[in-house]
């Protein structure tokens, strides 16, 4: 008859031995360093052995990119494509997570929209990028709009997920604590579903990231983005300029993961006792 | 078949006046359309719960019994008869009418304060007024000192009280506990026991106590209604006399408590066989 005393799902994450700030830094820088050591080698090796390939050596790269770093001559183009990010996420956010907490609620919408949602979600947002300039020119405008088809539909479903994955028993508890419709939306369903509409956020940086730069590369206007600075370089046939493009976008990417959402998730794991935090 | 007769006629249904009831449950049935076709939880159930009494609710599993809870709470209505809680007809949830779940249905992005006073903020109660009653009531259930800490933080034990102040703490007229302490160890499920006998007498909320635990039914309930399943129904109510604070080791309650489990264990096949 006695119920054995089932562990919390906080229990997981409690035993972890104790490690030395030191040897805990080295295991976490370590790994990464030791094969980015070994990437550079094989590339250097490669350059070395097959010049004809035109690959510059990594070290003309890293010469090249701290140079553009340095001199200032990149940070026009990386801010373009960092502010033109950061408004179309954020549009993309408001109107993707309002859609997405709509269509939780609503599950006639949400039979309605959801096939299409999905299906955008499926297309590569670099299909948009013609009909966009048909509709609005090769214009920052357009590449605005592919940047937020790009963002759209994970951040709706991300949102709606989240949402139908709340524990019921949460929904019914508010309701008899005197939740109503305004109170549950704001008190209960948005902090409930939140660590999924982060990851669904998170999906949709990353498709509104890879969609603006495809957008500056091919429709070339918007200013001095990344995008229009890769195209440049292939134009000028500077192979060291795009392998340091890359850098930049990579860089750009794990900066804003690890120091944004990589965080905030993991605050939100810890506060709730999900396991992996 | 003899201990059936002479415990079934220590059992009474009572029949208030409706104004009078706590709650009063008036030829309630309630359907279900699943994949395996329709079932009846509940077939023209009628009960009446005074004002102040603990009344326990056991059966076997699939005898209704949680639907019951989920009627008198107001998340689902009946396809016929009426719920009426204090003469007035339960049409949704209230927190009047607070319910303890099985699982403890607490926010896991707040702490136990926060959880306490989530209900009495939406009830409109003040900062100052909400912060000294949650710390009385984690008081009262003997979370000094865990105020701050965060759901996942706490043993199952804690989290169910934590629960549990929360739903007193709105101060409702009716306590609707949903096999409160059906997830928790032996020893802290009597200490559970123990504390919400008190909580209740200090109070005098009315409490409707669902278990599938007859003798956890037998400890805590002024009646115990005995409900059978397919469809589900009232087989019994017991009247429970023994004097309190109550042990599970009581040799009286053992005695009542056996009575019913022989009974169970009688008709759940038979009434199986009638039915198929």
């Amino acid at each position: 008859m006695v119920a054995p005393a089932r562990p919390g799902p906080g229990a997981t994450a409690v035993a972890r031995p104790e490690e030395s700030t030191g040897r805990a830094v080295a295991s976490r820088v370590l790994p990464p360093v030791l094969f980015a050591a070994g990437v550079v080698l094989l590339w250097e090796l490669f350059a070395q052995l097959r010049p004809e390939s035109q690959l510059p050596s990594p070290f003309t790269v890293f010469a090249e990119t701290a140079r553009l770093v340095v001199t200032g001559d990149l940070l026009p183009v990386v801010t373009r494509t960092v502010s033109t990010m950061l408004f179309a996420f954020a549009l993309s956010a408001v109107v993707g997570v309002a859609g997405g907490l709509a269509l939780a609620r609503r599950p006639l919408a949400d039979r309605a929209v959801s096939p299409y949602l999905i299906g955008l979600q499926s297309l590569p947002s670099a299909v948009w990028i013609p009909v966009a300039v048909i509709f609005l020119g090769a214009s920052p405008a357009a590449v605005l709009a592919v940047t937020i088809l790009g963002a759209l539909p994970s951040i709706a479903i991300g949102t709606r997920d989240a949402v139908h994955g709340i524990p019921p028993i949460l929904l019914r508890a508010a309701s008899t604590l005197g939740a109503q419709r305004r109170t549950m939306l704001l008190r209960v369903v948005v902090p409930a579903a939140l660590p999924g509409i982060v990851s669904g956020l998170e999906h949709g940086w990353a498709f509104a990231f890879r969609s603006l730069v495809a957008g500056e590369l091919i429709i070339g206007a918007s200013g001095a983005g990344l995008g229009l600075f890769v195209a440049e370089s292939r134009d000028a046939g500077r192979v060291d300029h795009l392998f340091a493009a890359v850098l930049v976008i990579m860089v750009v990417g794990v900066v804003v993961d690890r120091l944004g959402f990589a965080r905030v998730q993991r605050r939100l794991r810890e506060q709730r006792g999900l396991a992996g935090s | 078949m003899a201990v059936l007769n002479r415990s079934g006629r220590r059992g009474k249904v009572v029949h208030l006046h409706p104004q009078e009831a706590a709650l009063h449950v008036d030829g309630v049935t309630r359907h279900f359309t699943g994949r395996r076709g329709s079932t009846t939880a509940l077939q023209d159930f009628s009960l009446d719960v005074a004002d102040g009494e603990l009344v326990s609710v056991v059966g076997p599993s699939g005898c209704g019994k949680s639907t019951l809870l989920d009627l008198l709470a107001g998340h689902q209505r009946p396809d016929a008869g009426h719920v009426f809680a204090h003469g007035e007809e339960v049409t949704g949830p209230s927190r009047r009418r607070m319910v303890i779940f099985q699982e403890h249905a607490l926010f896991p992005w707040l702490t136990a304060r926060g959880n306490v006073e989530f209900g009495l903020e939406l009830a409109g109660v003040g900062k100052a007024e909400r912060r000294e009653r949650a710390a009385a009531w984690l008081h009262r259930v003997h979370l000094d000192g865990f105020e701050d800490s965060l759901v996942h933080e706490l043993s199952g034990g804690m989290r169910q009280r934590v629960a549990i102040a929360r739903g007193f703490a709105l101060e409702p007229e009716v306590l609707l506990m949903d096999e409160p302490f059906s997830a928790l160890d032996a020893q802290t499920r009597d200490q559970m026991h123990g504390e919400l006998q008190d909580l209740w007498s200090a109070t005098g909320t009315t409490i409707v106590f669902i278990t599938h635990n007859v003798r956890e039914a037998v400890l805590l309930g002024d009646r115990v209604v005995v409900m059978s399943a397919h469809p589900g129904r009232i087989r019994r109510v017991v009247d429970v006399d023994l004097p309190r604070p109550r042990h599970m080791e009581d040799a009286g309650l053992i005695d009542i408590a056996r009575d019913l489990v022989a009974d169970l264990r009688d008709e759940v096949p038979s009434r199986r066989a009638a039915g198929a």
